[in-house]
Parts: structure tokens; sequence; C-alpha cells
């Protein structure tokens, strides 16, 4: 119904108001073209045949009303008319306007002059016109000898017809001009009465057709409530299938607010607190928790269960279920936790989880408020795979919450509407080998530093350790306030991943890039020899060689294996400082690897365009980078790849620790494949070199790392020393750590087996000291553990050994 | 000599008005009903109950001419103040407000007979009174006294506390007042000496939570939770029954009790959420009709008693039924006031069906003399 049609049924209501207040007025009675009905069947010729005829039907029950006819006459005779007035309709073919009106008027006088007449047959009231002024007593008399002469023609009005008329007797009523005076007031009453039912009428419409929807969709939201099912996050797990970090449930307490209050409060908060074995600031926390419940501007906050206290041990869950009446606004939830295996060795890698915030939820309206989500390493970075999707139940609840009966629940939701069944999130399979990894933490000897383990030839991660680091079940779960200030104010920086995060001058890992820029230069051959004197000079600036009395002349392998400083502070003035940061961009340092596990630093590459002249010439950089110094700065991962570019024979690989993502059944959803990002495009010649030389380092005596050398397994490597850079002025430290940080970097990188390699490993020692020292034996004892796992990964089972035969009864064995 | 009836007496009864009267009560009996579908008392058998009570009244004082009205005018006007009184200091208080009287195992609720009362008593001051005739009009001076004996029971209303009948009470006799013959320029002043008389009650007679309604009645979303919570969702109920409404038993607002006082006061929600626009339409022309049926008893009456007797009960089925429509619609702020016959409350039924008693009582006797 549009509002012009509505502006037309008013008129028309209106019209029908009048008419019903004019006869008491003006004494009509009579057929009178009933102007409601006129525009029903006016709509009746355009509108919608059930509205119509309901509309119809109504204004005939209301004409009946008003006119107190014999029930349903009028509206039989209404929706006859108009069944009629709509099939000429048809035929007249009328749409709407004024031809339609003028069909309607016609429709509704005959109609009620059908209607007279067949009433008045019945009741011989017959038709008759009166037209009467109000006052006068001439009138009166006039009208009462009317009715006389009616009367006495021998037909009998209906009594109660007859409201107008006076008895026979010419009588004169007591208080006849009060009551005259009435009438003219009771019309205007009348009139009143029915344009304030009009305005109710009116305010129905708006309500129920004009903003109906609205309301329906709001009644419908009071009953329904939708209670989330949470989705099963996804497990992570190594190369081998060994689960690293999975689910459990953790038991939550809550407390809502609303059901205990005064003096129930704080009975309940003293058994939380002896039950639990709360901590003071537990308790001052759970009560201004309860304070902010209480008087926060949402009234129904308090009704909101708030966290008391996060995976409490299944002992307080037994005390608190049994305690479970006493405390009536107490709630033991339990929730799905991540349940890290080895929590402080896959730190860094795997992250941890933690409550989401705010901004967080504002711009992921899929996250609700107590959900985690994944901070640093693997669960940040796949935290769309890993979560999955949330279910959704909606049930039906009264006005107090409750929920109904099952039978109401499936009239209120439909079937398809009832569960949403939650979508469990897909599982991660990594390239790191749990065994390895742990062999790698073991090993490594220092407080702070990292180790690399990379597949040589495809780059996919094996072990990855950074040390410090945190322990993901705790910082996933109950921390306290003041270990998280410790952690965040320790000067290790326990946060930090040291693999990709931080970097370090090279040391003399960098001889090998340099030797590299040397041989494809020309500026060296592999037979090639330099002096070594004990130091270099370059104007009135000496270099020391480590070895203060010099190597005497070497060549490329001894240079290397020895690691000589004056061969390639030789090597690098003669290459020069530009041609060295080029040979080291092409082996990946200067940018980031492209790991794909959050942030990476790119490290420092310097060249003739980035230093500046207070730093030193050009030449001089090109000196102390080649032995690793200077501005040079790598991280333990730049050093993985390009090593591994030298053990796979010029390949940069992308470092990728995601071998496949299953889906919960195991169905594969993605591989991953390994990625060459580039080839090197290295002579030969130079290859080969350089890894003779890196074989001899380990192997040959007079090798640095030749103490570090493996019986079965021939490896190959490089140590590094490098010096530190000047501590910032920012900390102020003891003396003990002031000298701990001022200690050399001890670096080593190694690849297995030296010829045909497998596996590349770098040792970062941070302030270690000698890179023989303090990193060549961890990389070797890592070399040897992944061979050793590889042994018995391919060896046969063990046959079980017979148990011994039992000694015969009868003989006796002589020895 | 007789001047007594000189046609049958069931001629002359006002049928079209039993009609509407026996629709509304089934109607009323029928959606009680249904809002009371889940209570553990069957309110639709007792208001029936009552309704049949009512009806037995109504035959009985068809008997009797209603002018003994008039002579029971004043004894019948103490006796209701004295209820009133009763119920102020011995009454039961429910939901902090003191309203009912326990009567043996009844609960009776004098304020709706104190409505009758307060009818009876000032259309029988109008009637005998001659200061119309020797004027031609009434001055307010002259209004001053039925004004004192209107407000005596009004003030006992307000002080049970009970806003909503005590305004009714007001508006009804008020409408008796206006159709005295009173000029339009009083009825302005005595207009302008209300709204004065309404701000200066805001500030003084009010209670808090009365003051409450008003302004969640300006603002209910702002109330939402607390006193605009009835409000909002009478609407919703309303709103949501849209064409046909959802049926009868079907509405969820009131099924699932989001809707409050839904057997009283918010029965209109009800009968608008489970039968929609085209049953409330109906309704609404039932209660009209009602009112204009009773206007006409008023216009043809024989004297002026009877005149004003139906006039006032022309008013008290009219501000009832706007008042409590009103309110269930969110036109008007939220004040108890029971839709005649279809709230739930045996006292209410009992007072309306008296009230038509006497339209039919006045009308019967139109021709008699």
């Amino acid at each position: 119904m549009t509002l012009r049609t509505a502006l037309v049924l008013l008129l028309a209501i209106a019209l029908t108001i009048l008419e019903s207040v004019i006869p008491h007025v003006l004494h009509l009675r009579a057929a009178r073209p009933d102007l409601l009905l006129i525009v029903v069947l006016y709509l009746a010729l355009r509108d919608d045949v059930m509205h119509g005829a309901a509309l119809s039907a109504a204004a005939g029950y209301l004409s009946d009303l008003t006119s107190a006819t014999p029930a349903f006459l009028y509206t039989f005779l209404a929706v006859l008319t108009f069944v009629v007035v709509r099939t000429a309709g048809a035929a007249l073919r009328t749409e709407g306007g004024i031809q339609s009106a003028a069909v309607a008027f016609g429709a509704s006088l005959g109609h009620s002059l059908l209607a007279t007449l067949i009433f008045g047959f019945f009741t011989g009231a017959g038709l008759h016109f009166e037209v009467a002024p109000m006052v006068g007593v001439r009138h009166r008399h006039r009208r009462a000898v009317r009715l006389r002469r009616a009367s006495s023609r021998g037909r009998e009005l209906p009594a109660w017809r007859r409201s107008a008329g006076r008895p026979p007797m010419m009588l004169v009523r007591r208080d006849a001009d009060d009551i005259r005076e009435i009438r003219p007031r009771a019309a205007l009453g009348a009139l009143i009465v029915v344009c304030t039912m009009l305005v109710l009428v009116v305010r129905l419409y708006q309500l129920q057709i004009l903003r109906g929807d609205v309301y329906v969709v709001q009644s419908i939201a009071n009953f329904r409530k939708s209670l989330f099912v949470p989705a099963d996050r996804g497990v992570i797990k190594d190369s081998k299938g060994r689960t690293l970090v999975d689910n459990r449930p953790s038991f939550d307490v809550f407390l809502t607010p609303a059901f205990c209050k005064g003096k129930e409060r704080d009975e309940v908060i003293e058994k939380l607190q002896d039950y639990l074995h709360l901590g003071q600031d537990d308790v001052e926390r759970i009560k201004s928790d309860y304070q902010k419940s209480w008087f926060s501007k949402d009234k129904l906050e308090r009704f909101k269960p708030y966290l008391v206290m996060l995976d409490i041990p299944r002992d307080q869950v037994d005390v608190l279920e049994a305690h479970k009446t006493e405390m009536s606004c107490v709630n033991l939830i339990p929730t799905p936790h991540r349940s890290y295996h080895a929590p402080t060795s896959f730190g860094h890698v795997l992250g941890y989880m933690s409550e989401v915030t705010p901004e967080e939820m504002d711009d992921h309206p899929e996250y609700r408020r107590g959900q985690t989500i994944g901070r640093r390493g693997l669960e940040r970075r796949w935290e769309k795979e890993l979560r999955g999707a949330d279910g959704k139940q909606n049930i039906a609840v009264d006005a107090k919450g409750r929920e109904l009966d099952k039978d109401t629940q499936e009239a209120l939701i439909p079937e398809n509407e009832r569960l949403v069944p939650a979508t469990p999130g897909n599982n991660l399979v990594l390239s790191v080998d749990e065994k390895l990894q742990r062999a790698a933490d073991l090993a490594f000897p220092g407080r702070a530093g990292a180790v690399v383990a990379m597949e040589a030839k495809t780059g996919f991660i094996l072990a990855m350790v950074s040390r410090p680091s945190f322990d993901s079940n705790k910082m996933s779960g109950r921390i306290s306030r003041a270990e998280l200030k410790a952690i965040s104010e320790d000067p290790l920086k326990p946060m930090l991943n040291r693999v990709m995060n931080e970097n370090y001058h090279p040391g003399s890992t960098f001889k090998t890039i340099i030797s590299f820029a040397g041989l494809e230069s020309n500026a060296i051959t592999p037979g090639s020899t330099v002096f070594c004197g004990g130091g270099y000079t370059m104007g009135n600036h000496r270099w020391r060689c480590d070895k203060p009395e010099g190597h005497g002349s070497l060549d490329l392998k001894h240079a290397l294996s020895r690691s000589c400083d004056v061969y390639y502070y030789t090597v690098g003035d003669r290459v020069g400082l530009d041609a060295i940061a080029e040979m080291a961009r092409r082996f990946g340092y200067g940018q980031p690897t492209g790991l794909d596990l959050g942030r990476e630093i790119p490290g420092i590459v310097p060249d003739s365009t980035t230093i500046t002249p207070e730093s030193g010439s050009a030449r001089a950089h090109a000196i102390n980078a080649g032995i690793g110094q200077g501005e040079i700065n790598v991280t333990p991962l730049q050093q993985a790849v390009a090593y591994a570019a030298v053990a796979n024979g010029g390949d940069i690989v992308l470092p990728q620790i995601v071998r496949r993502i299953e889906a919960p059944d195991g169905k594969v959803i993605r591989e991953f494949q390994p990625q060459v990002l580039r080839k090197l495009g290295l002579k030969e010649s130079s290859l080969t070199a350089v890894r003779g030389a890196l074989r001899a380092v380990v192997n040959e005596p007079g090798g640095t790392a030749y103490r570090s050398r493996l019986q079965d397994i021939e490896f190959a490597g490089k140590t590094g020393t490098a010096q530190v850079m000047k501590l910032g002025q920012k900390q102020k430290l003891d003396p003990t750590t002031q000298a701990y940080f001022s200690r050399d970097h001890a670096w080593f990188a190694a690849f297995a087996p030296a010829d045909d390699p497998e596996i590349v490993v770098v040792v970062l020692n941070e302030h270690g000291g000698w890179g023989a020292e303090a990193a060549a034996p961890a990389a070797a004892k890592i070399v040897s553990a992944y061979f050793k796992m590889k042994r018995e990964e391919t060896a046969p089972p063990p046959v079980p050994a017979l148990p011994p035969p039992p000694p015969l009864a009868t003989s006796s064995m002589v020895q | 000599m007789s001047l007594g009836v000189t046609e049958k007496k069931l001629d002359n009864l006002h049928w079209p008005l039993v009609l509407c009267t026996l629709i509304i009560c089934s109607l009323g009996v029928w959606n009680l009903a249904s809002a009371t579908k889940n209570a553990p008392v069957i309110m639709a058998l007792v208001q029936f109950r009552w309704m049949l009570v009512g009806g037995l009244f109504i035959a009985l004082l068809l008997l009797a001419d209603y002018r003994w009205l008039q002579t029971a005018a004043w004894p019948g006007y103490v006796a209701a103040i004295g209820l009133l009184a009763g119920v102020a200091f011995a009454g039961k208080k429910v939901l902090g407000a003191r309203r009912w009287l326990q009567v043996g195992s009844m609960q009776v609720q004098p304020s709706e007979f104190v409505k009758l009362a307060v009818i009876i008593v000032l259309a029988r001051w109008f009637a005998r009174d001659e200061t119309g005739l020797r004027k031609g009009h009434y001055g307010i001076l002259d209004l001053l006294r039925p004004f004192a004996f209107i407000l005596l029971p009004v003030a006992l209303v307000m002080k049970q506390p009970d806003l909503g009948t005590a305004l009714v009470t007001f508006a009804i006799a008020m409408t008796m007042v206006m159709f005295a013959k009173v000029k339009w320029r009083d009825v302005a002043i005595m207009f302008v000496g209300g709204a004065g008389a309404a701000v200066f009650a805001w500030s003084r007679f009010l209670k808090d939570y009365q003051k409450q309604r008003l302004l969640t009645f300006l603002n209910p979303e702002a109330y939402a939770k607390g006193a605009g919570y009835h409000a909002i969702q009478s609407v919703i109920a309303v709103g949501s029954g849209q064409w046909s409404g959802k049926g009868w038993g079907e509405g969820t607002q009131n099924q699932l009790a989001f809707l409050p006082e839904q057997h009283t006061d918010f029965i209109f929600s009800v009968w608008a959420e489970e039968h929609g626009f085209l049953g409330g339409v109906v309704l609404i022309a039932l209660y009209a009709f009602l009112v204009l049926a009773a206007l006409d008893v008023a216009a043809n009456a024989r004297d002026k008693f009877g005149s004003f007797l139906s006039l006032g009960i022309a008013a008290l089925f009219f501000w009832h039924a706007v008042i409590n429509m009103g309110m269930v619609t969110g036109l008007l702020p939220v004040v108890g006031v029971p839709l005649p016959l279809f709230s739930y409350g045996g006292s209410s039924v009992v007072a309306d069906m008296l009230g038509i008693g006497i339209l039919l009582n006045v009308s019967l006797r139109r021709f008699m003399f």
C-alpha cells in the first residue's frame, strides 16, 4: 500500500466519520454511498485481490456496526460487490484513475441501494429521506406528525431505529431544551472520538505496516541467542610428524559479578583465595575488575563473566568442583589452550599466543573478547590457517535468558539455522627436525647467539635456535607482571630472534666471499700467493695479522685454512670496496633472505656510495672488509644462505621452514617446493678452490678448526672471530657484564659432507670469544648428530636378540 | 396517570450495544487465554466468571429505573471514599502500591468503582443544578463545587499511588463538565489552569518513579534497560504483528515473557502482536462503536441525569481505551490504565459491565416518563 492510497483511505475514513455524525445532526437516514466502500472498491480495481477483498469485508463490517443492520449483511454485500466490480473492472479494463473511481462510486451506490431495498423489505423501513433543521418546536411537531402518519400507515419502525423520533403522544420532555443542547455537543464528541481512534489506527499502521519489518527483526533478536562454537586450532608438526604444539583443555575460572553482591562477594573471593592459593596482587586484581564491571556504563556488563584465573591445575579443579554450590557466581569453563611440547628450544620458531587486543578486534571482527591470537613466529605468520573458523549455535531463550524446551526451540529456529559447525584450523608440517633442534640447543655453549641448520640444496631449515629464548607455554599462559617486566628488561633480550633479526660483523667467515671476489675478478688465482709479514700498511695506518710474526707466503688454500688476515687485506685492497659489495650482495648479504617467518633485517653492506668520508677512505673500508670487519653486518640466516650457495655449487636458495599445510584429516592443502632465487654463475675453478680450502680448515693440520674434526664425516667450514662494535651509552652495566659485552663474537659456518654437501650449519656464539673454540665444536656436534640420525633412520631395525638356550638338565658342562 | 412503557421493553434495548459488548467480551477472554497461556492460574476462566457476574448485575440493574441512582448517588460516593480511605490505611501493598482490599477470598480494587461513583454524583449535580438554566451557562466559579468533589477521590487515588487511575478519573469528570454549557473562553481558562496545575504537581506531588515514567516516555531508548523497557518491548510486540499478526498463542513477545504486565496493562500488545493490523483496527472500531453508541444514548436520553450518566460512561470507556492503547503503542507515557473488558481484573470488568448496564438502562427507558 503506497502513501497515496493510504492517504486516500484516510480521507475516506474521515468522510465515513462525517457520515456517521451527520445523521445525528441532519437526521439523514437512507441509502447513502458508503464512502469507505467507494475507496475500497476503487482500490479493488487496482490492488491485490486479497487485500481488496479483506478491506471491503472490513468496510462492510464497519458499516454493519455503525448502521446496526443484522450482523454481516453489509459485510456480505461488500464482498459480493467487490467480486462483481473486480470482474467488471477487468472487463472494462480500468486501471486506476478517474475511471476506476467512477466505477467504484457507481458500484457503491448500487450496493447501498441494494442493501437498503433488501433491508427495507425485511423490516418495512422503506426509503425515506429526512432533512430537518435542529431547532424549532415546529419541526418537532412536524416530525411527530410525520411519524404518527407513518405508524398509522401500519408500518412498524423497529424501535431502536426510531432514536430520533418522539412517541406518538405529544408530550414534552421536562428538560427537552437542555437535551437538545447536548446533541450538538454529542455530535462534536462523536467527531472527536472518531478522530482520536483514527489517530490510533494511523499509529498502528505506522508501527505494523510501515515499520513492521524492523520490529519483527527486533522481536526475533529478543529471543535468539548465538553461542559461539570455538574451532580447534591447527597443530604444528616437525618433518617426521612429531607434534610440536597442539591443544589441550585448560580450566579457566570465571566470576559473574551480578550473581554475588556485597557480603557474598567478599566470602567468595576469600574462598577463591584459599582454594586457588592466590597471591595478594591477584586478589587486588579480582576486586578491582569486579568494581570496574559493576560500575561500568553498560548496565549489562555485570552479567558478563570475567576471568579470575587462567589454567588452574587439576587438583584445584577438583576442589572448586566440590565447593561449586557455595560459590554460585563462579564458573569453571574448559577452554582449549595451546600446549607447546618443547617450549624453550622452539620459542622463536613457533611463537606463542596471547589475548587479542581491542584494536585488533576492530580490524578483525571475527575475533571475540577473550580469544587468543598468535604472536611471533609461525603462530603469528600462519594465524589465519591455524585458526580455522568458529561455528555458531543459535538457541531460543526467554526473557530471562533461559533456554527453552526442545519443541519450542524447533518451532522458533528453523533447522538449517540451528548450528553452523566450526571449521577446524589446518595443520602445519615443518621442515624442522625436532631431534636435531634439540641437539642444536644442547650443543650450543654460549649464553646468547644463534644456530641455523639448513638443507644445502633446498633451503629448507632443519633447525633454528636463538638464545636466550622464552617459554612459549608461559608466555601463552599464566605469566606474572614481574616476570614480563624481567623479560623486557633483560639486557640479553630474550624476545629477540637472533637468527634473522640481529646482525653482527662476520669476521673471518667473510673471507670466503672475499676469496670469490678475488677469484672472479682475477685479482688472485687459486695458485697465486701473497706474502704475509704480520701486517699490512696503507699510508700511515698498519693493519695487523692475527699471527703477528706473519704466515709467510700463502696461496688461497693455506690463507683460508689458516685464516691469514694479511692475505685478505691484500685481496680486499686489490678488489676494491665496490667489487666486494657487489659480490656480497650476490651472495645475499645486505638484503633479507626472504624467509617467511616475520620481520627480517637486511644487514649492512657498505660500498663507496654509503660510506662517509669521516669513517675513512674507500680503500680503508675495503681492507677492513677483507677480514669481515668495518661496516659490514650480517645475520646468521644470511650466512647460512651464502654458505649453502658455496656448498651446492652456486644456487642462492630461498630459506623455508614450512614443508606443507595439511587439512585436519591429513589431506595436503599446500606443498612448498624448494626455490632457487638466483644462480651465482661462479667459475667452476673458483668453487673448487674455495671448497677445497674450506675442507682444509677442518680436516688438515694447521686449519683453524682442525681440533673439531669428526672421525666418520668430513665436513668443511670456516671459523670467524668478530670484533664487537662499541656498546651504546644507553645501558649502564657492571664491570663483569661490561667485560662480557666487549668480547668478540664467535662464528662457525659449516657444510657437510665436504663433497656433495647436504646440510649447512651456522653457529654464532655472541661474545663467545674465538670461533674455533666457542663455535666450531658446537657445529661439529650438530653435524654429527644429523648424520647419526640419518643413519638410524635408514638402518634396518635391530633384530631382537634371542634369549640364551636353557642349559640341558642332564649334561654337565666341564670347563 | 400511568406514564409507563408504551412498547415492549426488549425492543427498546440497544441491541447493537449489547452485541458489541458481547463481541468485545468474547475477544477479550480469547485474547487473555493466549496471553496467560503459560500462567499457572487459568486467568481467562476467572475473567469469564467475572464477566458472567457483571452480566448478572446488568440483568438485575435493568429491572430498576436508573433514576434510583440519583438517590443513591451521595451515599455511594461516601461509600466509595470510605473504601478508598480503607485501602489507603489497610490495603494490601502490591509492588509498592496500596490499591487492593482483601475481602474474604477476593481482591477488590475500589478505585474502579470510584470512577462510577464520581460519574453518578456529577451527573446528579448537573441534572439538578439550576445554574445552567438561570445563567444560560456555567462560569468557572460555578464549577468550583463539582470540582471539589472530584478532587477528593482523585487525591486519595493519587496517594495510593495510582497516577493512571487518578488521571483517568479526572479526565472523565472534566469531560462531563465540558458537556454542561460552558463558554469556550472558560474552557480555555480551565485548560491553562490545568496545565499550570500539572507543572505544579510535577514538582511537588509526583513521585520519582512517576517522573521517571514521563522522562522515559520522551526518550525510551535512553532507559532501554530499565524504565523504558516496557515501552520498547510493547512497541516491538505491536509492530511485529504486521498485517495479520502471528496467530493466537504464537506471539513471541508475550509468550516468551518479553512483555511485562501482558495480561493487564499491556494486553493490547498481545492482541496486536497476534492479530496484526487487521485485528487492531477491528478492536479499535469496536471500542469506537461502543463510545459512539454511548453518545447516542446520551443524545436520546429522556432526562438530563440520564444524559450525563451516559456521557460519563462514554467518557469512561473512551479515556480508558485511548490512554491504554496510546500507551501500548508508544504515543503516551506508561501509566497504569486498563483496557476495558480486555485487561485482566475482576473489579475493572464488573465496573465496566455496570457502566454498560447503566447505558442500557438509560437507553431502555428513553421513552418512559
